[in-house]
């Protein structure tokens, strides 16, 4: 088991960080089985203790993680999203809040709404269930989820060539 | 005088943002396959990630800005006007989210083909640059059938026809 946090660039989410560090320290997992991307240190300056951490990572260093991951927890970034869903990880979602100020409005909650139903993603609402999620997609006897696409919908990159070459 | 039975080569500007809307913009590359396509976001990593897979394309980099950061949009709409204005792309093609906003209305004013494809993860509601972009768009697309809206030309909001993922 490789676990891979990420919460994306622009803004923190410590309500993520500090529940994952909580979890892995209760856990008793191996701190070598954890790494994470925690995105520029919040207003309360914290750093994850239980576990490997950097702030950001270019595409590159990303990419590297998420391969080596078996399992993914993030905030409900559609980018590491499609990642999950292309290379077949397993992926556990908690949703930045517009009324936190985690993000500019509500978008990640219609977005779990919407993707939570997809095999291989599952979704805490709140930071407080985040524990037991974790520990549900650990233990789901599931096979891996089917690799989704590497390329867009037909019908949609048919459309845009239309209006391009027309 | 040159003369010569095959159509010039489109050329394609095709730009994103970092993160989401950098993945779903290249998840389109079908729509341009042929074209000479210059690339251009805000995060210099995903030069490799081109050079790798097309290494034909043009990849250019602007700086990152939200609507909240006044000095860095401006920056970014101007560098975003010169590209423009210097390589007089025929078509304009962008998942958002500031920067494309940018390259669609100027891109527009210079005549050039302009296509919105509102990001996934607005899956409620449009995005706020999407609404102001897509009257400006030659095709303006959502990936959520609930959000379209087609209608007639002057008071039409976007379309679905399929989504990146």
């Amino acid at each position: 088991m490789k676990l891979f946090l990420t919460v994306g660039s622009q803004l923190p989410f410590d309500r993520l960080t500090v529940a994952m560090d909580t979890w892995v320290d209760e856990r008793n997992v191996p701190s070598r089985q954890v790494f994470g991307q925690i995105g520029p240190l919040g207003t309360g300056n914290y750093r994850p203790a239980a576990f490997s951490w950097t702030r950001l990572m270019d595409p590159k260093s990303f990419n590297t993680r998420f391969a080596q991951a078996s399992h993914i927890v993030a905030h409900a970034g559609m980018g590491t999203i499609i990642s999950a869903l292309v290379s077949g990880k397993p992926i556990v979602l908690l949703p930045r809040k517009g009324a936190l100020r985690e993000t500019r409005n509500d978008h990640q909650l219609a977005t779990i709404r919407h993707f939570r139903n997809r095999a291989g993603v599952w979704v805490a609402e709140t930071e407080d269930e985040l524990p037991e999620v974790i520990d549900e997609m650990l233990g789901s006897d599931d096979v891996a989820p089917a690799r989704a696409n590497m390329l867009a919908d037909p019908d949609l990159t048919d459309a845009i060539r239309e209006a391009i070459l027309t | 005088m040159e003369h010569s039975s095959e159509p010039r080569r489109k050329t394609v500007l095709a730009i994103a943002s970092q993160g989401g809307h950098w993945v779903q913009l290249r998840r389109m590359r079908e729509a341009w396959a042929g074209c000479h396509v210059i690339y251009v976001t805000t995060q210099e990593g995903y030069r490799a990630e081109i050079m790798a897979t097309e290494p034909d394309a043009e990849f250019l980099t602007v700086p990152d800005a939200s609507r909240w950061d006044r000095l860095r949009l401006i920056r970014s709409a101007i560098e975003i006007a010169w590209i423009l204005l210097r390589r007089r792309p025929d078509a304009v093609v962008t998942t958002g989210a500031a920067p494309g906003y940018f390259a669609i209305r100027i891109g527009h004013l210079l005549g050039m083909r302009a296509v919105w494809v509102d990001s996934i993860a607005n899956c409620d509601e449009l995005s706020m640059s999407g609404e102001k972009a897509g009257p400006h768009s030659d095709l303006w697309l959502t990936q959520w059938p609930h959000l379209a809206q087609p209608g007639p030309r002057l008071r039409r909001g976007p379309r679905y026809r399929g989504a990146t993922i």
